[in-house]
This record gives C-alpha cells, sequence and structure tokens, in this order.
C-alpha cells in the first residue's frame, strides 16, 4: 500500500557565510569560549515549511499551488527524501519516483542508447528493467539510428523527447513531478500526451507542482495550497484555485 | 542513529546498478575519444616508475631490481590513496547535483568515487605485474594475501572518505586541507623508501603515520612475503575504530547535509 503522510513538518535551511563555514572560525570559538565568534559566526535561517500535515492515499492526484518560493519544491524534496524535515515526521510507503529536472543526468558525449542506460538508473529503474523497455522507449522517440549518435549532435527537441520517453518510463508508486514535463515539438505533442496520460494513471500516488493550470487541471483531483511554507488550503482541486486566487488577489490589494 | 546510517549503507550498497555504472562511466569520459582510453593511466604510471627507478635507485644505492618493485607498488598504492582522500574530501560538494535531482542514500556517491579509484588502481595494476616479471619477483602462495590486503585498504579508504566527506561538505576548509597535507604526507610515508632505510632514531615518523601500514599490507604480499600479524591487527583495527567513527559522525550529518551543499 502506498501513502505519504506529513505530520507537523517544518524545513528550516541554514545559510552559512563563509566564515562559519571555516573550521578555524569553528575552533577559534571554541577556545574563545564563542566570543570572537559573536556575529559573524552565525548562519541565517530560512524557513521553507512550517507545520505541514497531510496523509495521500492510493487515487490521489494531488496538485502543489502557490507561487515561487513558497515551498512547493522544498515539499516534493522531502517526500522525496532528500530533504530531512527539522521538526515533524515525514512517512512514505512505496517506491518514489522523483522528476524534477527531465534532462537531468543525460550526459552530452554518451549516445542515446547509452542515455537511456544513465538515465534510467538514476531514475531508479534496474538494468534488467531498462533493457526490457529500451525497445519501446526507442520506438516512441522516433529517433531511430540516431539513437547510437552521441546526444550533442541532437536539437534541443530531440534531447527533450528522448528525456521524456525516458522519464515516463518509470513505474513508481508515488511519482513526484515538479514543474511539469514537456515533449519538444507540436507534431509530437498528441502522442506525448497519450503517453502522460497512461503514465500518470499507472502512479498510485501522484504529486506535481506546476505553474500551468490547464495541466493541473487536467491530472488532478486535489489541491494543496502553500504559501510561505504554511499549508493555508487542502481539498478539491477546484476549491483549492478559488482559495489561491483569494490570497492571491488579497496579497496583490494590500 | 547509528542504526540508521548502516541502513544507508547497506542501501547505499543495494544500488550497485547505479554506482558501479557511473563509476565507470566517469573514468570512460575522461578518456573519451582517446585511442588509449584509460590505458593512459598505464603509461602514465610506467613512465613515472622508470624514471623514479632510474634516478632513486642511484641515490639510495639501491638495486635495480630490487628498488623497482618497491617503488611501482608504493607509488600505485599511493596514488589510490591520496585520490580517493583528495578527491573524497569534496565527495558530496561534487555530487551536490545529483543529491538534490535523484533520492538515493548518500553514501553512494562514496561508492561511486572508491569504484572509480579501483578502476584506476586496476588499470594501474597492470604495471606492477610486468615489474615483477622485469625484476624477477618471486611469486609465492603469500603473494595471494594481496587480495585480503587490498580489501583492508578500501575498507579503510571507504570510511576515511565517508568521514571526510561529510566533514568538507559542512567545513569548506576541509578539501583544501586534505589537498595540501596529502603532498607532505607522501614525503612522510615511505612509498619509495622503506622503513628499514631510516636511522632507528628517525622510524617514528613512518610508524606514526597510519598510511604506512596500509601501504606495507599491501606491498609486502607484492613482494613475496607474508605480512606479520601486528600488521594485520593494526590495519583491522584502523578498520573497525575508523568505521565507528565515520558511522558516527554521519549519522549526525547525514540529516543535513542536503542543505549544506
Amino acid at each position: 500500500m502506498s501513502i505519504v503522510e506529513a505530520r507537523d513538518v517544518s524545513v528550516s535551511y541554514p545559510v552559512f557565510t563563509s566564515s562559519a563555514r571555516s573550521l578555524k572560525n569553528k575552533l577559534l570559538s571554541r577556545t574563545t569560549g564563542g566570543r570572537v565568534a559573536g556575529k559573524s559566526s552565525r548562519y541565517a535561517e530560512i524557513q521553507a515549511l512550517e507545520n505541514v500535515s497531510f496523509r495521500f492515499e492510493p487515487g490521489d492526484r494531488v496538485a502543489l499551488i502557490g507561487h515561487n518560493g513558497s515551498g512547493k519544491s522544498t515539499l516534493l524534496r522531502v517526500m522525496a527524501g532528500i530533504y530531512h524535515p527539522a521538526s515533524g515526521s515525514m512517512h512514505v510507503e512505496g517506491r518514489v519516483a522523483a522528476l524534477f529536472d527531465t534532462a537531468f543526468g543525460m550526459d552530452q558525449e554518451s549516445t542515446g542508447y547509452e542515455n537511456i542506460l544513465l538515465r534510467g538508473l538514476y531514475l531508479g529503474l534496474t538494468r534488467a528493467e531498462i533493457e526490457s523497455q529500451a525497445d519501446d522507449i526507442a520506438e516512441f522517440t522516433e529517433l531511430g539510428e540516431f539513437l547510437d549518435m552521441p546526444i550533442r549532435t541532437y536539437s534541443a527537441g530531440m534531447v527533450a523527447r528522448l528525456a521524456f520517453a525516458i522519464s515516463t518510463a518509470v513505474n513508481a508508486d508515488v511519482l513526484l513531478v515538479d514543474e511539469g514535463i514537456g515533449a519538444g515539438d507540436a507534431a509530437f505533442v498528441a502522442k506525448a500526451n497519450k503517453r502522460l496520460i497512461g503514465f500518470i494513471e499507472r502512479a498510485p500516488i501522484v504529486v506535481l507542482s506546476s505553474h500551468d493550470p490547464s495541466m493541473i487541471k487536467k491530472f488532478c483531483t486535489r489541491g494543496l495550497v502553500l504559501q510561505r511554507g504554511k499549508l493555508l488550503f487542502d481539498g478539491p482541486i477546484e476549491d483549492a484555485y478559488e482559495h489561491y486566487d483569494e490570497v492571491v488577489g488579497a496579497s496583490i490589494s494590500s | 542513529m547509528l542504526k540508521i546510517a548502516s541502513s544507508d549503507i547497506i542501501n547505499g550498497l543495494r544500488r550497485a546498478d547505479l554506482w558501479l555504472f557511473l563509476g565507470w562511466h566517469d573514468v570512460r569520459q575522461r578518456y573519451r575519444r582517446s585511442i588509449l582510453g584509460p590505458f593512459w593511466i598505464t603509461i602514465a604510471s610506467a613512465f613515472f616508475i622508470g624514471f623514479m627507478t632510474l634516478v632513486y635507485s642511484s641515490l639510495f644505492r639501491q638495486d635495480i631490481a630490487t628498488f623497482m618493485p618497491l617503488a611501482a607498488t608504493g607509488l600505485i598504492i599511493w596514488g589510490f590513496i591520496s585520490g580517493s582522500l583528495v578527491e573524497g574530501a569534496s565527495v558530496f560538494i561534487a555530487s551536490s547535483a545529483t543529491i538534490k535531482q535523484i533520492p538515493a542514500p548518500l553514501p553512494l556517491h562514496v561508492f561511486r568515487l572508491i569504484w572509480q579509484q579501483v578502476i584506476f588502481l586496476l588499470h594501474n595494476a597492470t604495471v606492477i605485474v610486468l615489474v615483477m616479471i622485469i625484476a624477477k619477483v618471486h611469486v609465492t602462495w603469500a603473494t595471494l594475501l594481496v587480495i585480503p590486503g587490498l580489501l583492508l585498504v578500501t575498507l579503510n579508504l571507504t570510511w576515511m572518505v565517508l568521514f571526510i566527506g561529510s566533514l568538507g561538505a559542512r567545513f569548506r576548509d576541509v578539501p583544501v586541507i586534505v589537498g595540501t597535507f596529502m603532498p607532505a604526507l607522501f614525503l612522510g610515508t615511505p612509498v619509495f623508501w622503506q622503513v628499514s632505510f631510516l636511522p632507528p632514531d628517525r622510524r617514528w615518523v613512518a610508524f606514526v603515520n597510519p598510511f604506512t601500514y596500509l601501504l606495507e599490507i599491501v606491498r609486502i604480499p607484492v613482494l613475496g612475503t607474508a605480512p606479520s600479524i601486528g600488521l594485520w591487527s593494526v590495519c583491522i583495527a584502523m578498520t573497525v575504530v575508523g568505521w565507528i567513527i565515520a558511522l558516527f559522525y554521519y549519522s549526525r550529518a547525514r540529516g543535513q547535509l542536503a542543505y549544506w551543499i
């Protein structure tokens, strides 16, 4: 059973000044009883998430809504286990796949096929799983012989196609997507959409963060509105957008 | 706490598919499109050892046949040690993009680096074999002890990288400190000399240095004799104590490491 459960999750980032990062200053501050250290060794802290609680169950298609810096990406990274909460707990059951930057891990000097393997391994697939899907991915991209060429010879659209095809080959219980996934030129969009729908429907739990309302409304049923690291609203997607517009409207008029 | 840290290690080992591939990928990347590929590593070592033998065997008034295998093994194992540690101090800093993109246990990045260094070592090992043939070193049953010896060295380097890598992510002086001190340590380690070359009142220089033991545990079997029980004990003790220290520090750092880098 796949579950994502957050209980009072708070995250604060330490932001070190260069003097706080130095071992010498740390040692000096130890020997002088902290007086020299004073302000210079202090680090700033950014509160990225504050007491966020929710529970996602199989069938949940969740959108994270909020403007830049509201904590969406941080929350996705906490769900992925990359960031650890400063307080509270995040409990995730099931296989997690994180699609944050779809082109991450693509290597310019390697061929298309090598990149399928490389990116697939990064996404947590085993070698056997990738090999069984390689033909399917190759066919979908329509790149043909180009797959034996280093991807530095590809156009940007071709790289996007390949990245998209590999990313959507993942089978996960919990799928975390940041800033949407695109797939190159217009002629390809219809085909890509079909694959994307299948991909999203396969995963029991999907959490999507995007600034594109049309994409969110197409896939998501539940919306979480975040602002300055606080969870303002959790409910049906339409209501979430209404709430978000109210909040944004309020902040603009004030 | 130590339990979580150890489970990170085990889960990291389980992703062997990924780190074995990435380690190879790093090596191939460096030599891509060159005709000899990673064998440039072998050639570079062969030249270095050749010239060193020519000059230093006469400086030390040593017979070439005894000096060459000694220096070759010493230099190549030292390369393994210092390569791992110099890059190890910034292992998490260098992997920061991957760490923030891919949910994976952090020790995976340590294994990737160690594997990459092992690949370099194996390429260099061909030089050792060549030197052993040229210098007519006697191969005995004791030569096989090179395998557990190397295993102990690798286990030690792994904890050292886990420890200094975690420390280096927080304190950015650490990579600089390691980079600065390794060359000096090279002179204080019996890389191209042996402890017996020193006058008795200077031998402490080699004995206080932990790398002396890691080097000798591999070199002594290569030269055809079995290391003493004392040497084995020192290396095993370093492995156990080192892993405890590294796991302890890592368990404290793991929760915040992703924010530091």
